[in-house]
């Protein structure tokens, strides 16, 4: 009997997992199941005709719960980490419309042509709802990863020193953001061009243009989508600031009565 | 005495933050300019630009293909107003017909510009070569740059500064790579993973012990999953992975996938050693005496943490890639297993070997951070 790659890999995963994290394995396995169930399912639902951004932003909230309340942080953290990725969602959307009606990412480049030979292009799904779907999707992970550590810190920060005025939280909020962004733009720079390298080795290869690089769909693609991951990114900084200000004060208001 | 020192951080403090101010300012006020520059930079280009004024819809046809797809084919007249070179200001029609999906066709609207193969002769059998999309892409860097400058201020004009140097790094490997007609990718690739690991993780901390335990367990994390990914491999026979699925890679595109897997995991690497790393010094500041069992301890808790949410940020960067291409062959009659298998294996195999330099960073970053990081200073 032989085993497919992807079988033995994830049954690698599971042994270190259980050697490292212990009975966390059991949450850590369980919600890339889910993800890509999610995903998977998301996929599914647009090729039967649903609509794509509608269907990614549903599923967008059930992706991040699933992140955020599979990892060991508690409810209260938890909580306040879905209210910003929400929130962050949101807005990312809001950013993502005009980005695709004023690059029209659509669809596939002059670069796949060859590929999509036996394919019939016209399948009646709008491809430029699936570029929003796809541009909301990337950016999940990070999004709910940033304001999992913005939460934390900001809390961690709070319990050890209560009496912190508002002016310097908001102050320390931006130390604490400028440190996990500084890490979190990495972790999605070399993710993207980890993802698409053959498509910059492509365009190296048939030395493309500066000019035509730089209004290549799929090139602009590739970089709208890690820039906008970073201003979601960036975003949960000042969100999470704000909600945990907030919700101290209704702590402390709470226990003066 | 006391009150005058303060008096004066405090107007310190002011000027500080007025020149901030004034900084934060000049950026938006450039970034304006800089659109409207965009805008208006045709004569830049050898490529004719021009600029959509009117469009007009002649015809539609309803469309039907082999697997019941319904989609319409609409043909447009666009008028286009030559933006340089010797025919400026010249208007010409020409027609363009798109699609309803639109995967690789597109709807012009007024008001867009495009680069155009202009056919003097007969203006009408112009070819347009694509959308001019310059000034979005220069409006939405400069957006984030103002962004982040106005929230995280100067850590993160040094994180934009650090990847500005990666990115040129990884054109002069590209390049390098090319040179050797792409027979050293995977060393090139190799030595290039050092590279960045040494030069990000040194503008995080400078050259100290924490530098050293990040750097090697980053490194060594890359290369134990990588190994273990090529071990992987040769004992399943490759079985499940078609490399010809791999998008745009022409020539070898198992080498290429490889490298893809190497470069993809390290940013995640890098930003978790980091984060155990300082978290362990300020232990060991706090309490110099511990012994390596009980900071190892605290690193894989720390570890446990973190793991998840950043396994689930690779996964969702290869995963989203995939959606248009799985779409498509579901469409086309594919079925689920075989849509599986040619359009989101390889992203899974890269989230799941990316997973693994996860884990294994973890302990590697406890182990060494208890044995080299010193609580003195």
């Amino acid at each position: 009997m032989s085993l497919g790659v992807v079988s033995a890999l994830a049954l690698i995963l599971l042994v270190l997992l259980l050697l490292v994290t212990g009975k966390d394995t059991f949450s850590i396995f369980g919600g890339m199941i889910l993800n890509f169930l999610a995903i998977f399912f998301v996929i599914l639902l647009i090729a039967l005709g649903t609509p794509p951004l509608a269907t990614a932003f549903i599923s967008g909230l059930v992706i991040l719960a699933i992140i955020i309340y599979f990892s060991p942080v508690g409810l209260k953290t938890g909580t306040i980490a879905y209210i910003v990725s929400v929130l962050t969602i949101v807005l990312l959307v809001l950013l993502i419309l005009p980005v695709q009606y004023f690059g029209q990412l659509q669809g596939f480049g002059n670069e796949t042509n060859e590929e999509l030979g036996v394919f019939s292009v016209l399948i009646g799904v709008s491809f430029g709802q699936v570029a929003t779907a796809m541009l909301l999707m990337s950016a999940l992970g990070a999004i709910a990863e940033a304001s999992i550590a913005m939460v934390s810190a900001l809390n961690e920060l709070i319990e050890e020193t209560p009496d912190l005025t508002d002016q310097r939280l908001y102050h320390d909020g931006r130390i604490i953001g400028g440190k996990i962004m500084g890490t979190a733009y990495n972790t999605l720079f070399f993710g993207f061009f980890g993802g698409y390298l053959a498509l910059f080795i492509w365009f190296i290869e048939l030395k493309y243009s500066p000019a035509l690089l730089i209004n290549d769909k799929l090139f602009i693609t590739e970089v709208a989508s890690v820039i906008l991951s970073m201003i979601a990114v960036t975003l949960t900084v000042p969100f999470t600031t704000f909600l945990v200000v907030r919700w101290r004060h209704r702590m402390i208001s709470k226990s003066k009565r | 005495m006391q009150l005058n020192i303060s008096e004066r951080s405090e107007a310190m403090k002011q000027t500080k933050k007025q020149i901030n101010l004034w900084i934060i300012a000049l950026v938006l006020v450039m970034g304006i300019g800089l659109t409207i520059f965009m805008r208006h930079n045709a004569f830049l280009y050898k490529y004719t630009v021009a600029q959509v004024t009117a469009t007009q819809t002649l015809s539609k046809h309803k469309n039907e293909d082999t697997h019941q797809n319904v989609d319409y084919s609409t043909t447009q007249n666009i008028t286009l107003k030559i933006l340089n070179g010797q025919h400026k200001n010249k208007k010409f029609n020409l027609h363009n017909t798109y699609t309803y999906s639109q995967a690789l066709d597109q709807k012009y609207h007024p008001g867009q510009q495009v680069l155009v193969t202009l056919n003097a002769k007969s203006p009408s059998k112009s070819v347009i070569i694509g959308q001019k999309r310059d000034t979005l892409i220069v409006t939405l860097i400069w957006l984030t740059i103002l962004l982040i400058l106005v929230i995280v201020r100067k850590k993160g004009a040094l994180s934009i500064l650090s990847l500005l140097v990666n990115v040129l790094l990884f054109i002069l490997a590209i390049q390098l790579e090319l040179r050797h007609n792409g027979k050293h990718l995977l060393p090139i690739f190799a030595v290039l993973v050092v590279l960045f690991t040494l030069f990000t993780i040194g503008l995080i901390f400078g050259l100290n012990a924490e530098m050293f335990v990040s750097s090697v367990a980053t490194i060594t994390a890359t290369s134990v999953s990588f190994l273990l990914f090529l071990l992987v491999l040769k004992l399943t026979h490759e079985q499940g992975i078609h490399y010809e699925a791999v998008s745009y890679a022409v020539q070898q595109p198992k080498t290429i996938f490889l490298a893809q897997v190497m470069i993809g995991v390290l940013g995640a690497i890098m930003d978790e050693s980091t984060d155990i790393t300082s978290a362990m010094h300020q232990l060991k500041y706090e309490n110099p005496g511990l012994p390596f069992h009980k900071v190892f301890r605290s690193g894989l808790n720390m570890g446990k943490q973190i793991i998840g949410p950043l396994i689930s940020i690779l996964f969702l960067i290869f995963m989203a890639d995939t959606i248009p291409m799985a779409i498509l062959y579901l469409r086309n009659g594919n079925s689920i297993v075989e849509t599986f298998n040619w359009t989101m294996y390889l992203g899974l195999v890269q989230s799941l070997v990316s997973a693994i330099g996860i884990v294994l960073t973890v302990p590697l970053t406890s182990a060494l951070a208890g044995r080299f990081i010193g609580g003195k200073r």
